[in-house]
């Protein structure tokens, strides 16, 4: 590679795995030509072993998810490749931990998604849901006057923050950033 | 019925051999109760035997999908301070004093850790906090403007009520006791930085 050709394809096609990430880790930093070599580089890697991380991925993602599944595995092997500084040795099996990864998040991001009906999963009796309200309203009390405005308006009734600001004469910048303060002073106050 | 897993690798096998794509999802999922066996045995294979034959159009469609590649800010911040072998806490100092608020640390790195932990959605953090933030990764600043896009924040709101439930104290407290001095004393030019951004 010279500072001004990027190596092609046919340059780079015969080479092994290990050269390929040596020479995407010598280009990362040359500019322009050295940038487009070292994603060629990482093109090489991930077509050469994109069965292999289909594989992995296909084992526990769900059809709709798998196509993402593997962008996101390819993501992180082009980072890992040109911002890290770990020797790599082995690409399948770098390859197949990154896969690994990139499903176990997408599983974990299924677990947190919230129910489009939460309450109607939610398993609480009439009485827990008076106590939970009255709870939540003691909570709010302990807001100023604006504050409270702030989240009921956001939180609760589902208001923009444009629509709140006007009510209180803020604008709507100043009423995110006061939701978020009211929200945190919350949070703190709960854990302690 | 499910095909028996030895004809089904051998199958793809010979698919895999004469080169092109092979649907792998799709033999896993005619493995049937079989999947995982036969995902260990495609797994062991494959990483023995990358594709021969890889051809320019495969290689030009990939070398596209990677300009675009990109990790929502969960994954990618701590993703970034491992490879460069930096602690939050480390992040956390540098990104304070580039900011201008050395002393600040505290209240940086609360918001460090809604951002890792995706409970603040990132396209509300100000652009000087993105400049901050690649420069003390030492990474472009279009990495991280293409993660946070990716970024939709899902609160798990379920979870939250729960949490409620679980951590209700048993009667409220004076008024006077409520509020938290040290939060007044937070600066709210940071807090501004961190939340104040359109989405």
């Amino acid at each position: 590679m010279t500072a001004t050709h990027p190596l092609t394809w046919d340059d780079l096609r015969p080479l092994p795995d290990e050269r390929l990430v040596e020479l995407a880790r010598a280009a990362r930093d040359a500019g322009a030509p050295g940038e487009i070599t070292a994603r060629r580089c990482v093109s090489l890697l991930l077509v050469r072993h994109h069965s292999l991380v289909r594989a992995v991925c296909a084992r526990s993602s769900p059809r709709e998810e798998l196509d993402d599944v593997c962008q996101d595995a390819q993501a992180r092997l082009w980072l890992t490749v040109c911002h890290g500084t770990r020797p790599i040795e082995n690409v399948p099996a770098l390859l197949t931990v990154i896969s690994r990864r990139a499903v176990a998040t997408m599983l974990e991001r299924r677990r947190l998604r919230p129910a489009s009906a939460p309450l109607g999963d939610w398993d609480a009796s009439v009485d827990d849901i008076v106590e939970f309200d009255d709870w939540v309203f003691s909570m709010l009390a302990r807001l100023s006057a604006r504050d409270r405005t702030i989240v009921t308006g956001r939180a609760l009734e589902g208001r923009s923050a444009a629509e709140v600001g006007e009510q209180l004469g803020m604008e709507p910048n100043a009423v995110h950033v006061a939701y978020h303060r009211a929200l945190a002073r919350l949070q703190k106050e709960l854990t302690g | 019925m499910s095909d028996t897993i030895e004809q089904l690798f051998r199958e793809f096998a010979g698919q895999h051999e004469v080169g092109g794509a092979v649907d792998v999802a799709g033999y896993l999922d005619r493995a049937g109760d079989d999947r995982a066996r036969l995902a260990d045995m495609l797994e062991a294979y494959l990483v023995a035997r990358p594709s021969a034959r890889v051809t320019d159009d495969e290689l030009d469609a990939m070398y596209e999908r990677l300009d675009q590649a990109a990790l929502p800010w969960p994954d990618l911040l701590p993703m970034l301070r491992e490879q460069r072998g930096i602690t939050r806490g480390g992040l956390v100092r540098r990104l304070a004093e580039a900011l201008g608020y050395p002393d600040a640390t505290s209240q940086v790195e609360g918001y460090l850790h809604e951002l890792e932990a995706g409970s603040l959605d990132p396209r509300r953090v100000r652009g000087p906090v993105v400049a901050a933030l690649a420069a003390a990764l030492s990474v472009s600043g279009d990495l991280l403007e293409r993660g946070r896009r990716l970024t939709a924040i899902d609160p798990p709101a379920d979870r939250v009520g729960l949490a409620f439930l679980r951590e209700a104290p048993a009667a409220v407290p004076a008024a006077d006791v409520l509020f938290d001095q040290s939060a007044d004393a937070e600066r709210p030019e940071i807090d501004d930085l961190f939340t104040g951004g359109d989405v």
